[in-house]
């Protein structure tokens, strides 16, 4: 089947920056905090990562739920650890001025599923997630995507019918 | 180049997807999806899907719990009867039930609900990448062809 993505969508896309996408801001402690406390707001929150800030209040690492499994595994004493020996430092970020389209290709690059959304100081704004971002693409495709019925079915599967 | 319509079958590896039983120790899972480099493992029952095990559900039901890896079966802490998709549904299935649906790996099975493989929301950031990169690139051509034609 032929098809094209329609382009005025797709400029759309691109002219939207991040800071549209978020509506709930972000998990952020400092990177002194212990990786329990950082874990268990994590889980109570149902977030998949904390933002690590220093004491100046700047994004400087990301402990995500991968994070969680690698560093916790085998090692007895992960929970009084600070998030500074735990986390991945230096995160790759997006500025709150960036596009979606930006956001899409650094989470593909980078493979990350979650990137902290700065200022212009590289204080964290928000966290956006690849749920966030497939969220508001769904949206903006909605006869593709966003309202088809809640799980494929033999009579339904064909999303034209055909 | 995939579009929305593009069958699921095309985004995922080929081989048999990592997988664990019920009655496996959490420990042993996870050391799989660790030493493995994947995000989640099938749960198989008489090599039919019976769950699936993620990163989610370990930070939540495990770490967060503080439960003991080596004492917990996987059973007792997986995601049972996740949702699933036939190698023959297209990508934009898999991109509703991550949007709508939460989830992050979305399993692919065969009529007899043996697995097939599994797209991960990777697999679909990079598939939406490329579209859209594709797609710009496709605009940037038509406005250099009308500069050349209004010159």
């Amino acid at each position: 089947m032929a098809y094209t993505v329609p382009g005025d969508e797709i400029g759309r896309l691109a002219s939207i920056s991040v800071s549209e996408l978020d509506k709930t801001g972000c998990l952020a402690m400092f990177e002194g905090a212990t990786a329990e406390r950082a874990v268990t707001e994590m889980s109570a929150q149902r977030r998949g990562a904390v933002v690590a800030v220093d004491v100046d209040g700047r994004v400087c690492g990301i402990f995500t739920e991968r994070d969680v499994l690698l560093k916790t595994l085998d090692d007895s004493d992960w929970r009084s650890k600070p998030l500074s020996q735990v986390m991945t430092a230096a995160p790759v970020t997006v500025h709150e001025d960036d596009s979606i389209v930006d956001a899409l290709a650094k989470m593909s690059e980078g493979h990350f599923r979650h990137l902290p959304v700065v200022d212009g100081e590289s204080k964290p704004l928000a966290t956006i997630s690849i749920r966030t971002v497939l969220h508001y693409v769904a949206e903006h495709f909605p006869d593709e995507v966003h309202n088809l019925p809640p799980s494929p079915s033999l009579e339904a599967r064909r999303l034209y019918g055909g | 180049m995939h579009d929305f319509f593009s069958p699921v079958s095309e985004f995922i590896p080929s081989g048999h997807p990592e997988a664990v039983t019920a009655s496996d120790s959490v420990l042993d899972a996870a050391r799989l999806m660790r030493d493995s480099n994947i995000g989640c493992v099938f749960v198989e029952e008489a090599g039919r899907l019976a769950g699936i095990f993620t990163e989610r559900d370990f930070l939540i039901r495990v770490a967060g719990e503080s439960v003991d890896p080596a004492a917990t079966t996987v059973g007792e802490v997986m995601t049972a009867n996740p949702e699933s998709l036939k190698p023959i549904d297209e990508i934009a299935w898999a991109i509703h039930l991550m949007a709508v649906g939460g989830f992050r790996n979305v399993p692919v099975v065969d009529d007899e609900k043996r697995p097939v493989g599994i797209v991960s929301s990777h697999d679909v950031i990079d598939f939406l990448s490329e579209l859209f990169e594709g797609a710009m690139h496709d605009d940037d051509e038509v406005d250099d062809w009308h500069e050349i034609g209004g010159g």
